[in-house]
């Protein structure tokens, strides 16, 4: 009888215990990892991420090198490169394309193309050149800014859907590129599609 | 019988220890304790970043209180900094609740635990009902204005339509923010896209929602003004468990803004958008199924935990019934204390900074300082200065204003 008792007592308390110990937390301890910026992220959303970047940078400096115009000109073009114009329905670091869009193209041969860079030195450069014509520092070589043949830009559009069963986008990336006679030599696209949902609490 | 009364009372001692534990200290949003050191980090952590002292309270919460509050008090702190005019630190805090938001991924761990039947709702990560994810984006996109990042600040207000999902039971309530298709119209002009600009406006005057006359952007103009009026949406519990999340009306002093240059009336506007009607305008939610399943289990277990004592003591009478009643007292003190454990209770944590009101005013005016008067029209009228500093060839400036 003592052993029928003992039986039923002891998953009792097994239970109990499991459901005190469920009810306990443990914070979570802070890490930090290397991951490869081509792979998608543990966190993904529908949004554009920086694989996206990265693949669609990467498919159009592949394309542009190759170009007539770059590859067999004489003298290597000098390139501008615009920011991207979002018109979708996803924030994105504009500036980010056209820099991972210019350091792949800088990588491939840099005596193919060149790239205009005002925002770095224009301001400093100018500041400069007038206190050269005061006399306030040395003389030097007279400034004679360069100017650019192409326009590199690209613009991102998109189709986007939610509803409480989940979300769905589409993307599409255009590079374009523009010469001074505003004539498109260039156009290569990118797309993008993602869908998935959360979690049931969430909806 | 008394090894078994024995075990019985160390199992009651040990519940009642681990519940008092519990309950020292201060608790985080999510009812867990707050670790002494993680407040300290945090306030650290706050120094090192020179937070505005007026300001510091959510920056110090969000690092101290658990990764599961961060977007919350992300949400807070971003809102919070936009109120003093910090643009850049709102920005960079309300793009942290973005990245929780955003992702599916984010916090699914929790998610799964949080969907037990012992675990409370609000420990999941914090992401916001639909009019919080809204807001967030909707403010992050006046945020992107404020910089002239036209581009990103349509994508802003398209994504914010986006998250205002609605349940089976509200179909006519998705994606109607007046303001997101207001701001979209005014951020579209400045673009250069003059027939998009149109086309949002057309779809804001279907929305049931409006909440009265609201003068269209117009591309010629140069100066917005936002006037965020009240107190936001008030989440508490109903139902006899706590298993209904509802929604009381906060405050709301202004129904209507006008803005004065002087004498001269320069804009009159009802609200473009009340924060209130886009939280009870949801419909139904998928976890409220799930909370209210959680509350049939636990008054399940109750009923099943006085039936079972009510055996236990019928049998206890019964010649020979010791066994009997030794078992189904303990069946019921199981059941009971599973009843106990179930936690349907809704998570009520809340963007509680978020305004009850939203106006949003356009205005064309020379370079130079102006000096405006925004004067709150309704139960609890008010006036403030602004003067904003309009810049020549400066495509707009924003000019946010609190009551």
């Amino acid at each position: 009888m003592q052993g029928m008792k003992t039986n039923f007592i002891r998953p009792v308390v097994v239970t109990i215990g499991v459901a005190v110990i469920t009810g306990c937390s443990t914070p979570e301890k802070p890490n930090v990892k290397y991951i490869d910026p081509g792979s998608p992220g543990s966190k993904a959303g529908t949004g554009i991420e920086s694989q996206d970047i990265g693949a669609a940078a990467q498919k159009a400096a592949e394309s542009i090198v190759n170009l007539p115009q770059i590859a067999q000109a004489s003298t290597p073009p000098t390139v501008l490169i615009t920011p991207v114009v979002n018109r979708s329905a996803a924030p994105i670091d504009t500036e980010l394309y056209t820099v991972k869009l210019r350091g792949i193209l800088m990588q491939y041969d840099t005596n193919k193309v060149r790239f205009l860079d005002r925002d770095v030195g224009w301001n400093v450069n100018s500041n400069e050149m007038a206190l050269r014509q005061r006399g306030e520092v040395q003389q030097g070589p007279a400034r004679s800014a360069a100017t650019y043949d192409y326009i590199l830009t690209a613009e991102v559009r998109g189709i986007s859907a939610s509803s409480g069963a989940g979300r769905s986008e589409y993307f599409l990336v255009a590079f374009k590129l523009v010469d001074m006679n505003d004539v498109l030599v260039w156009e290569n696209q990118y797309e993008i599609k993602k869908q998935g949902n959360d979690h049931t609490i969430y909806r | 019988m008394l090894p078994v009364k024995g075990w019985f009372l160390a199992v009651v001692l040990l519940l009642w220890c681990a519940a008092c534990a519990s309950t020292q200290g201060p608790l985080s949003a999510s009812g867990k304790p707050i670790a002494p050191e993680a407040i300290s980090n945090a306030v650290r952590v706050v120094d090192e970043q020179h937070i505005p002292e007026s300001i510091r309270q959510p920056f110090v919460a969000m690092y101290a209180e658990g990764r599961e509050n961060q977007a919350l008090y992300a949400m807070r702190a971003g809102l919070a900094a936009m109120y003093i005019g910090d643009f850049p630190l709102a920005a960079r805090t309300l793009d942290m609740a973005i990245a929780d938001v955003d992702s599916l991924m984010a916090g699914a761990k929790e998610a799964q635990r949080a969907s037990g039947k012992f675990v409370r709702e609000q420990e999941k990560w914090f992401k916001g009902e639909a009019y919080e994810r809204s807001a967030l984006y909707f403010f992050r996109g006046l945020l992107y204005l404020t910089t002239n990042d036209f581009g990103n600040a349509a994508a802003c207000f398209k994504r914010a339509q986006l998250y205002d999902i609605t349940g089976d039971d509200a179909p006519g309530f998705a994606g109607d923010w007046y303001s997101c298709e207001w701001a979209l119209a005014l951020a579209a002009y400045k673009q250069g896209f003059p027939d998009e600009a149109q086309q949002a406006m057309e779809r804001a005057a279907k929305f049931s929602t409006r909440q009265g006359d609201v003068p269209p952007p117009e591309p010629n103009q140069n100066v917005l003004v936002v006037v965020l009026t009240g107190g936001g949406p008030i989440k508490a519990r109903a139902g006899k468990y706590g298993e209904r999340l509802v929604y009381v009306e906060g405050p709301n002093p202004v129904t209507e803004v006008e803005v004065r240059q002087g004498e001269r009336v320069l804009a009159r506007s009802a609200p473009a958008e009340s924060l209130y009607v886009q939280a009870t305008t949801r419909g139904t939610r998928q976890v409220d199924y799930l909370l209210a399943g959680k509350a049939n289990f636990k008054q399940g277990t109750a009923v099943a935990a006085a039936a079972l004592g009510t055996g236990a003591v019928i049998a206890s009478q019964q010649k020979n019934g010791d066994v009997a009643a030794g078992v189904l007292a303990g069946l019921a003190i199981l059941s009971a204390l599973i009843s106990s454990a179930t936690t349907p209770e809704a998570d009520v944590r809340a963007w509680d900074n978020l305004p009850h009101s939203i106006f949003l005013i356009g205005l064309t005016l020379s370079p130079g300082e102006q000096k405006l008067e925004v004067r709150g029209l309704g139960p609890a009228p008010q006036a403030v200065e602004a003067t904003p500093l309009v810049r020549a060839g400066d495509p707009l400036q924003v000019v946010f204003v609190k009551m």
